[in-house]
């Protein structure tokens, strides 16, 4: 029991301590209007919170944090990429980069968290997502604000003093014989520190955006990347009806907005708008797509998957890998129907109408013929499952599954 | 008392039931599992079964080392079992071995193992079925490399499977050739 209580003592120590901060122009001294939000100090480049302080010991516990997630199974593990995004990250922390770690963990959703010690985690999901570099710099630089600003910290000390508000209520209301309100104070509780982080957050996204503009980034491109989420998430049926009461984020379209108006705000101040980077993003993100794109269809949001391949298409990236993976959404989600919902004349029409769009293009992968072959075979067009798994094997002739599609060849016949 | 009673109750209810969870000790000789496949141990295992669709033989722990066996999986079920929330891939008997084999592979990525290899996919005979078998690696949350063997065969339009687990180091090797000799066994009833 004791052990288990360790586990979700650590747990929800780390979980509050992934945070965020602001600064304008010297981000180590920041301004009036950053500290009327939070009053904390920033921490100075390489500094490190004495361990006799309650700081000191948060740090320490997102260190063993820390070292889980550098053998953990869920790291992606390539160099490259973790350099590509180290260095996007250095720049924007500017004299803090040496404070800065990052994590790539492979995971399809959009996400990245920053730890009070400099332990940045990015989703490879959130890799895919991003249009350019400077959508990438706009979610580093909030997450690097949050560092800055000790917004862990802060939550930590929000949520202690709650803790001991609670407690103190829940003495009262019982003294007075009204045990059963104890669920309203948890209430008002969990409101209070879902308010503290949307603070937390503005005032993250105003200074992740100053850093993006000050390393030379087009700020604009921070209010992009909310808004292709938005239209992600509005994609998404199942996703209409979400309760957004304890939302820990400012809502997705106050945030955009806000972020574009800050954006023209700094572009007319420093008079130039920066770049995005897109060519040299898309360069390093490109022959780790079809990784990031399988993870997407494994997880089977459709609507969502769907919709974040559209946006995709639309800045240029590779027509025959997007429409081979748009077909595998529609493949797999026929495939899975319930028997009922099948329409045996329609059934895999949408899959084969992509993958057909994918072969058009020259760097389509061998898998679209592989795919084309099962579905033909399902329809029972076997002259053309054959000509499609044939196909496959002369473009992938080392392929892991080369034998059983083999097989398959021979007993269409 | 009464709450005495009525956890022997329970236990006697369970006991009455197929399906409740249990941890017996299994012979070396053929052995029935999820009645309808019967393979052949030639030691000692442990059995467990009622956990979860799968039932597991380990020696040394499932943790480190295990032979799952799933039997009779219908059209539309799932492969694996995740919370509701969690979208897992389904079993169709329309499936190619291929198809069955990327179901997997996404039910371990559901499961949030991103590493999952399939290697070396070809045709098998289960039992007196055409089926398929290949092996595999991947890498645990926790940063723990483990190889894997799987065996399939789509019976009367049901799924059955057979899979072999274990740490790359030591334990995969260690019940190999007794997993190979199990699998070998393995005849539909």
């Amino acid at each position: 029991m004791r052990f288990l209580g360790n586990i979700l003592c650590t747990a929800l120590v780390v979980g509050l301590m992934s945070g965020c901060q602001t600064t304008s122009g010297d981000i180590e001294n920041p301004s009036a209007d950053q500290m009327s939000v939070s009053t904390v100090q920033n921490l100075t480049p390489g500094e490190r919170p004495p361990l006799d302080t309650l700081e000191g010991g948060l740090w320490m516990s997102v260190e063993k944090f820390e070292k889980s997630i550098k053998t953990s199974g869920t790291t992606f593990k390539d160099k490259e990429l973790q350099q590509y995004v180290y260095n996007v990250a250095c720049k924007l922390a500017g004299n803090y980069c040496k404070d800065i770690r990052v994590y790539i963990q492979h995971l399809p959703l959009f996400n990245a968290s920053m730890y009070p010690n400099g332990m940045m985690v990015v989703n490879t999901g959130l890799l895919l997502r991003a249009h350019n570099e400077a959508q990438m710099a706009a979610v580093l630089g909030h997450e690097i604000a949050h560092y800055l600003r000790r917004h862990g910290m802060q939550r930590f000390r929000n949520a202690q003093d709650t803790a001991n508000a609670m407690v103190i209520l829940q003495f009262g209301l019982a003294a007075v014989g009204i045990p059963g309100l104890g669920d309203i104070a948890t209430l008002i509780a969990m409101a209070s520190l879902s308010a503290y982080g949307r603070d937390h957050e503005r005032e993250a996204d105003k200074l992740g955006l100053e850093l993006m503009a000050k390393a030379g980034y087009d700020p604009r491109e921070a209010s992009k990347i909310w808004r292709q989420l938005i239209q992600e998430r509005d994609a998404d049926p199942e996703n209409k009806n979400r309760v957004v009461f304890f939302a820990s984020h400012p809502s997705s379209e106050e945030r955009a907005d806000t972020l574009a108006k800050l954006a023209d705000e700094v572009i007319k101040e420093q008079g130039s708008d920066g770049v995005t980077n897109q060519l040299a993003y898309q360069k390093v993100i490109a022959p780790r797509q079809m990784i990031f794109l399988r993870d997407e269809t494994q997880l089977r949001r459709y609507a969502r998957a769907h919709k974040m391949m559209e946006m995709l298409a639309e800045v240029g990236l590779s027509k025959g890998m997007l429409n081979f993976f748009r077909g595998e959404l529609h493949r797999i989600k026929d495939e899975e129907a319930d028997d009922e919902e099948d329409k045996p004349n329609t059934k895999f029409s949408v899959a084969l109408e992509f993958y057909m769009k994918s072969i058009v293009e020259k760097d389509h992968p061998p898998e679209v013929h592989k795919y084309m072959g099962l579905i033909y075979r399902k329809l029972k067009k076997f002259d053309e499952a054959r000509k499609a798994f044939r196909e496959y094997l002369r473009r992938a002739p080392s392929s892991q599954d080369r034998l059983m599609i083999k097989a398959i060849v021979n007993r269409i016949g | 008392m009464k709450s005495l009673l009525k956890i022997l109750g329970s236990v006697v209810l369970c006991g009455l039931l197929t399906g409740c969870p249990s941890i017996t000790l299994v012979k070396p000789g053929p052995i029935t599992l999820q009645d309808r496949l019967i393979v052949e141990p030639t030691h000692e295992w442990s059995l467990i079964s009622g956990f979860t669709k799968w039932d597991v033989l380990t020696v040394d722990g499932a943790r480190l080392q295990r032979v799952a066996v799933l039997s009779g999986l219908e059209d539309g079920e799932a492969i694996f079992s995740f919370p509701q929330e969690k979208k897992a891939p389904k079993f169709k008997s329309t499936m190619t071995a291929v198809e069955i084999a990327e179901a997997i592979k996404s039910s371990m990525a559901v499961g949030d193992l991103r590493n999952f290899k399939i290697i070396n996919l070809k045709p098998y005979k289960m039992g007196s079925e055409d089926g398929f078998r290949f092996d595999c690696t991947y890498t645990t949350k926790e940063g723990l490399d483990f190889k894997c063997l799987f065996v399939g065969a789509v019976y009367k339009k049901q799924l059955s499977l057979i899979a072999a687990y274990g740490t790359a180091v030591y334990y995969y090797d260690k019940y190999s050739d007794e997993a190979e000799r199990m699998i070998k066994s393995a005849r539909f009833i």
